[in-house]
C-alpha cells in the first residue's frame, strides 16, 4: 500500500507542476478535475475567483465554446484545436486582458479533456512583430521621392522600393539580385584606397553622399542618399545596408550656380583668383607624397594695353572673353584655367610634367594667334606670351612654381613674344 | 477523535505570532492547511491538514520552492507576487485551489511581516 501511496505522490507531483494547464469537464462544462497550471493562469482571468466550469468561464469571451463542444458530432475526438479565445481581465488589481489557447478532445458524451495555455505573451509579440512590419512596409511601399533599396553585406540590392522603380526608371526585378555598384558613387579613380560609402557606414553607422545617377533611359539626376548599417538581431554584427535617396537635381542646379558665381571671373567666365589657389593647393600632395607632377602656365596679352587705346575697353574686354573661349578647347575638366588680373591668365594642368604643359601651351598660343575678334567693324588680333614651369626640386610649392612660371613668361616676352618658354 | 478544538482560529489576529513559535507537532494540531516558507520562498514546514489535502508529504514537499515547485496554482500576481512586492502582508482572498486535482474552493490568508524570518500561507478549504 505504501508503494501505491508514493506512486501516487508521484502522479500529483507531475500534474501539479505540468506547465500547461489540463482539465477534466464533463458535458456541461462542469470541471471534475484542473491542475496547478489551470488555476495558476485562469485565476487571474475569472470572476467571483471562481472557475468551476469551463464554459461558464468563456461565456462572455467565447459563448461558442459551449456550442462547440456540446455540439461535436462524433462519439469522440478533436473538438477544436489550439482555439485561440480573448478574455478581458475582471480583477480589481489589474485590468488587463488574457489570451487563452483551448485544445478540446472529447473522450465520450460526459467526458471531454481541455489544455490551455496562456498565450498573452506570444500574441503580443506576434502583434507588435505584425504592426511593425505592415507600418514599415506601408512606409516603404508609399513614400514618395524617396527612394529605398537595401543591400546585402556584399552590395547586391535585396530590395527596391516604388519610389526608387519610378525614380530611375528600373523595375524591381532588374536591381535585385545585382551589384548595386552602379547606384554608388566611384569609389576613386587613383585607387589611394578611399573608402567606399559601405565601409564608411560601417565605420560611423551611417554615410550621407550625393552623385549623378543614371536612369535607365540614360538621362541622369543629382542623387542625395543615407546610407545606414542594418544590425542583426544581436545587433553585434550588420545584416546589411539600407539606402534612402532623394532627387535633389533642383538643389544641385541652384548650389552650382552659385558656386559658380563665387569661383568665376564675372567678365570672362575663367575661373577667379580663389578658385584657382584652392585648387593649386590641392595638387600639392599628390606630388610630396607620390610624386604626381603639376604644371602652371602664366599667360599674357602681348600689348594689350595698345588694343584698349585703339579699339576701346569693350574691345579689350571682347579679346580676354576669346582669348578664354580659346584656351579652354586645349584643357581638361580637371585643369583650372583662371584670370589672374588685368590681362594676365593662369593655368593649372594637375598631372602634367613641363613637357607636356608646353605642348598645351603651344597649342593655346597658336589658337590665340589665329583668333579674329570682331570689334567695331574690324577684326583685332592679338597674341599671348606662355611661361611654363612644374612642381619640381627646385620648386617644390605652388607659390614657387607660379614665380618661375611667370619669370619663363617674363623671358618669353623678352624674347619677342607670341611664345612659350619654359623655366629651368 | 470527535470534534477537537483547532489550536488557533483561521482568522486569528496573533496567528504570525503564535505560526511563529509552534513547532511542527503543534501546527498539526490546526484545522486548516498551514504552509510555512523562508525568505527564500521554500517550504520549512507543511502541516498535517496541508499535506493530506494536497497529497504530498512534507518529505517531499521541504526544501522546495513552494510556488515554483510545489504548488504553482498559485504561482501568479494574484498570491506568489504579493510575497515579493509587499513588505508585510496579511491577507485573506477567496480562491481555488487544485488539491488532488480537483478544483477546491478556499479562502488563503498570506501572511508575512519585516523583519519575520518566515512567511506563511493558510489554507482554509470551503464547502
Amino acid at each position: 500500500m505504501n508503494a501505491t501511496r508514493a506512486e501516487e505522490e508521484r502522479l500529483l507531483e507531475l500534474l501539479y507542476l505540468c506547465p500547461t494547464a489540463i482539465l477534466k469537464i464533463d458535458g456541461s462544462g462542469r470541471i471534475l478535475m484542473l491542475n496547478a497550471a489551470g488555476a495558476r493562469i485562469m485565476m487571474p482571468a475569472a470572476t467571483n475567483a471562481t472557475i468551476e466550469n469551463l464554459y461558464d468561464f468563456f461565456q462572455n469571451a467565447a459563448p461558442e465554446l459551449r456550442r462547440i463542444g456540446q455540439d461535436f458530432p462524433e462519439r469522440s475526438g478533436r473538438v477544436c484545436d489550439e482555439y485561440r479565445v480573448l478574455v478581458g481581465g475582471t480583477s480589481d488589481r489589474i485590468a488587463r486582458s488574457y489570451v487563452f489557447s483551448i485544445t478540446l478532445h472529447k473522450i465520450d458524451d460526459d467526458t471531454l479533456i481541455a489544455v490551455i495555455a496562456d498565450v498573452t505573451s506570444t500574441v503580443m509579440r506576434e502583434d507588435v512583430v505584425r504592426a511593425n512590419e505592415k507600418r514599415l512596409q506601408a512606409v516603404f511601399d508609399g513614400v514618395r521621392n524617396y527612394g529605398i533599396a537595401t543591400f546585402d553585406l556584399n552590395g547586391i540590392v535585396t530590395s527596391w522600393n516604388h519610389a526608387a522603380e519610378e525614380m530611375d526608371g528600373y523595375p524591381s526585378s532588374e536591381v535585385i539580385g545585382g551589384s548595386g555598384a552602379i547606384l554608388l558613387p566611384a569609389t576613386s579613380d587613383d585607387a589611394s584606397g578611399a573608402p567606399s560609402v559601405f565601409e564608411r557606414a560601417q565605420r560611423e553607422g551611417s554615410c550621407v553622399f550625393e552623385n549623378w545617377r543614371i536612369r535607365k533611359d540614360g538621362t541622369r539626376y543629382w542623387a542625395n542618399s543615407a546610407i545606414s548599417v542594418m544590425p542583426d538581431r544581436d545587433g553585434e554584427g550588420f545584416l546589411g545596408y539600407s539606402m534612402i535617396t532623394r532627387n535633389v537635381s533642383d538643389r544641385k542646379l541652384s548650389y552650382d550656380r552659385l558656386h559658380r558665381l563665387a569661383e568665376t571671373d564675372p567678365l570672362t567666365g575663367a575661373l577667379n583668383r580663389r578658385a584657382f589657389f584652392e585648387a593649386a593647393l590641392r595638387s600639392e600632395e599628390p606630388y610630396r607624397e607620390r610624386g604626381v607632377p603639376a604644371a602652371v602656365l602664366m599667360l599674357d596679352v602681348d600689348h594689350f594695353k595698345s588694343v584698349n587705346d585703339r579699339f576701346g575697353h569693350d574691345a579689350g574686354d571682347a579679346v580676354l572673353r576669346s582669348l578664354v573661349t580659346a584656351s579652354c578647347k586645349e584643357i581638361r575638366s580637371i585643369d583650372s584655367f583662371a584670370r589672374y588680373g588685368g590681362e594676365e591668365f593662369i593655368l593649372l594642368l594637375p598631372g602634367s610634367d613641363v613637357a607636356g604643359a608646353t605642348r598645351v601651351a603651344e597649342r593655346i598660343r597658336a589658337n590665340v594667334a589665329a583668333m579674329e575678334v570682331e570689334v567695331v567693324g574690324t577684326d583685332v588680333h592679338v597674341t599671348v606670351s606662355i611661361g611654363v614651369a612644374a612642381l619640381a626640386e627646385a620648386h617644390a610649392d605652388i607659390a614657387s612654381t607660379i614665380t618661375a612660371a611667370d619669370g619663363a613668361m617674363y623671358a618669353a616676352k623678352r624674347h619677342g613674344r607670341n611664345r612659350v618658354v619654359a623655366a629651368a | 477523535m470527535g470534534q477537537t478544538k483547532s489550536a488557533i482560529a483561521f482568522d486569528d489576529q496573533n496567528a504570525f505570532e503564535w505560526l511563529d513559535k509552534a513547532d511542527d507537532a503543534t501546527l498539526d494540531e490546526v484545522h486548516f492547511g498551514v504552509v510555512a516558507m523562508g525568505a527564500d520562498g521554500n517550504v520549512v514546514a507543511y502541516n498535517a491538514i496541508e499535506s493530506a489535502l494536497s497529497g504530498l508529504s512534507p518529505a517531499r514537499v521541504i526544501g522546495r520552492n513552494f510556488f515554483n515547485d510545489v504548488a504553482p496554482c498559485a504561482n501568479n500576481y494574484m498570491v506568489a507576487q504579493r510575497y515579493l512586492d509587499e513588505i508585510s502582508l496579511d491577507e485573506t482572498l477567496p480562491y481555488i485551489f487544485t488539491l488532488r486535482m480537483a478544483p477546491r474552493r478556499v479562502r488563503l490568508r498570506l501572511l508575512k511581516s519585516e523583519g519575520g524570518s518566515r512567511r506563511y500561507l493558510l489554507v482554509d478549504t470551503l464547502r
